[in-house]
């Protein structure tokens, strides 16, 4: 943030104790290089032993891929015409039917000559086109999932932390009793109890059952932490919106939940990147995330290793993502500290 | 004070606030026992007492932030006893300000103001902090003014709506000595510029005796006394205000003696005529201030004058303090202290030092006598 652009905001200093001590302590840095890269080495010379062929180079194409599309004739035709325009070429036959056919090829596939009689079937040409393999697609579902589950889990977290502070004893004992079974029991058997359970009575799809367990599991986590963000905001501050006019809803919307969201968005930011991680536990229900998917491009490449190594640093990119989203938030909202 | 002839019979109505009968208890602790006050309008009233004597809450329930168990709270002759603290317009000022964190100084003053129109309320803030001369602060966040200038904010806040009623708790508490003396006298200056009616809690009674008209001294939940600074320390209703504000040298275990006159140790005394109470036989306890205690010179009548010895003698500035010990007539030392205020020079003059023998003279119409059962009946005094 510029800080020169808000003249009267006193941005607090960082002081980074760290800075004079790079040259002090190299030799503990070093001492971390070298642990790792022994730990390394001990990996390699393993997986050496049991005789692994890595295959890295089978992976890339499980993100994107060139996707091939190839034309051939329907019927015995005749090429009428090749028209070469850049790198397509476009290719007019008439088939035996007397009716006129275009394909569209790319020029270096070309596999036909002017006025050739060709048989049904003969290969003309094929397009290029880029695709995004499992993997990609796999990292796509898992973000959807996190994300729509997040914001349900952070609407009801809201509610029900919000109910467990309520005077009315109905709506404190319900989100207790919510919070306890939620907690109490593993994600895993929430979302095979949802999905066949619920799934069955209610009627509803896979994906649905699986956003529905994971948001649920969420909601509990996250309502204990509007809880304690509430309960953290001093007394004074309740009383004095209200002396100033302001009743108890609007002084919370007001007042209270903007101080509170502030002190709960570390605790927040680690619950949502555990639901990040835990989306991978829909795939024992038939959605195709990421980890499902790296389950099936394993069982095609047999690259075990590699794709369990891939899948791993692709969950890891999200939730670091995610992390610096949110830091870079906290900073935003440090101004008025 | 207890018993005076009235100058004015002011009914309920001509209180601008009235608590009546109050009690609250929180479980079995009795925060408040049957308090009774009246506020006047304009007035600057200063509750006072040590911690855990109830004053806090006296406020609050004033305020409607704690609900009583019995009594009521009027204002402007109204039964306000079951209003929520949105209704009753008052300004507060909390302990810990409690500004709020996450919107600017200018917006917090003006939160008060929200069936105004935006620029009336942003001209009603300004017009607030220039008051309280913050203007230059309006864009600036709460965390980034010091102690003295957040309380200043939350004194602007509270007055923006032009509260009929505004009460302070411990607001100079938290600042350092000096900034705490500046804003006692802004406060002040503030509060009678407006005309608004004041109530301050403090457990400092120099502030109290400084700020306020009148004074509210409570212990242990009940009203002690309320009066105006002078005869709180001047004419204390019992030995707890006597002892509580400023020093007071007590001479416990007196006995009736005759119709002027009581009997401690072997000494026979003669007090101030007692209020409060007609029957000199009650007097248990006298009293008097240091500096009205005088080394005894030989124009002294015999009456009234005890033996002593100097223990200690203490340079105070303006004033030195001996400490001396009350010698039996027969010339032992008793268990019974006292303290003296000299001005250094007539400690120089007479040559004071300690384990000096001396004569000391405890002039009658500075003597106070308190009986026992004082500290119980003070809670009427607010009907004088």
């Amino acid at each position: 943030m510029d800080v020169r652009s808000f003249p009267s905001f006193n941005v607090p200093k960082r002081v980074n104790i760290h800075v004079n001590s790079y040259r002090k302590d190299w030799h503990w840095r070093l001492l971390t290089i070298l642990i790792l890269g022994t730990i390394g080495a001990g990996l390699w010379v393993a997986t050496s032993k049991v005789n692994y062929a890595w295959r890295w180079n089978r992976v890339p194409q499980y993100f994107v891929y060139h996707h091939e599309f190839v034309k051939r004739a329907h019927y015995d035709s005749r090429v009428i015409e090749i028209e070469a325009i850049g790198d397509s070429t476009t290719v007019t036959i008439r088939n035996q039917f007397d009716e006129v056919e275009s394909f569209v090829i790319d020029s270096d596939t070309l596999k036909v000559f002017p006025d050739e009689n060709i048989f049904a079937g003969d290969l003309i040409g094929s397009t290029f086109k880029w695709e995004i393999g499992p993997l990609l697609y796999g990292l796509g579902v898992t973000l959807w999932i996190s994300a729509i589950s997040s914001i349900i889990g952070l609407i009801i977290g809201l509610i029900t932390g919000l109910c467990r502070l309520a005077k009315n004893v109905t709506l404190r004992q319900l989100s207790i009793i919510y919070i306890e079974i939620i907690r109490g029991t593993p994600l895993l058997v929430q979302i095979f109890i949802v999905y066949f359970f619920f799934g069955t009575v209610l009627n509803i799809d896979r994906m649905a059952a699986g956003i529905a367990a994971l948001s649920i599991f969420a909601g509990a986590y996250v309502a204990e932490i509007i809880r304690a963000g509430i309960q953290s905001i001093p007394k004074g501050q309740m009383e004095a919106a209200r002396s100033l006019g302001m009743n108890t809803p609007q002084a919370m919307v007001h007042i209270i939940l903007p101080q509170a969201f502030k002190r709960t968005l570390p605790p927040l930011a680690g619950q949502f990147i555990s639901l990040i991680k835990d989306s991978s536990l829909v795939s024992v229900i038939a959605i195709t995330d990421l980890t499902k998917a790296g389950r099936e491009v394993i069982t095609s490449t047999f690259a075990t290793f590699e794709i369990w190594f891939v899948v791993a640093f692709l969950y890891l990119t999200l939730t670091s993502v995610l992390s610096q989203v949110i830091a870079w938030v906290e900073r935003r909202l440090a101004v008025s500290d | 004070m207890n018993k005076k002839a009235p100058k004015k019979s002011l009914t309920s109505t001509d209180y601008f606030i009235e608590v009546r009968h109050l009690t609250k208890k929180f479980g079995a602790f009795t925060a408040l026992d049957n308090v009774n006050i009246g506020v006047k309008p304009g007035e600057f009233v200063s509750i006072l007492g040590p911690s855990g004597c109830g004053k806090t809450t006296l406020l609050r329930v004033i305020a409607g932030l704690e609900q009583q168990n019995s009594g009521s709270v009027w204002i402007q002759g109204n039964d306000v006893s079951r209003e929520p603290v949105a209704n009753r317009q008052l300004g507060i000022v909390f302990q810990s300000y409690a500004l709020f964190p996450n919107i600017n100084i200018i917006n917090n003053v003006q939160y008060g103001l929200r069936q105004m129109t935006a620029p009336a309320r942003r001209e009603r803030a300004q017009e607030m902090l220039e008051l309280v001369g913050l203007s230059d602060q309006a864009d600036k966040y709460p965390a980034q003014l010091s102690g003295g200038q957040q309380q200043r904010v939350a004194l602007a806040r509270a007055l923006a709506p032009n509260p009929s009623l505004l009460l302070l708790d411990e607001p100079l508490s938290a600042l350092d000595a000096r900034v705490r003396a500046r804003l006692r006298g802004e406060i002040r200056s503030i509060q009678e510029k407006l005309g608004v009616t004041t109530i301050m809690v403090t457990h400092d009674q120099e502030e109290a005796l400084t700020m306020a008209d009148r004074i509210v001294v409570m212990d242990q939940g009940q009203l002690m006394q309320f009066a105006d600074p002078q005869q709180l320390y001047g004419a204390p209703a019992n030995t707890f205000v006597a002892g509580f504000i400023g020093t007071m040298n007590f001479l416990p275990d007196c006995r009736h003696q005759d119709t002027t006159t009581v009997r401690f140790l072997d000494y026979s005394l003669e007090s101030r005529p007692p209020e409060g109470f007609s029957a000199p036989e009650q007097i248990t306890t006298l009293a008097i201030r240091p500096e009205h205690v005088r080394i005894a010179d030989d124009q002294d009548r015999s009456s009234n004058i005890l033996r002593a010895r100097i223990e200690q003698i203490e340079f105070r500035g303006s004033v030195s303090r001996v400490m001396v010990r009350v010698l039996h007539l027969a010339g032992h030392p008793s268990a019974h202290q006292i303290e003296i205020d000299l001005q250094p020079k007539a400690v120089d003059q007479l040559q004071l030092d300690a384990r000096h023998d001396l004569d000391i003279y405890l002039p009658p119409k500075h003597v106070l006598a308190f009986s026992d059962s004082l500290s119980l009946g003070a809670g009427q005094s607010h009907a004088a």
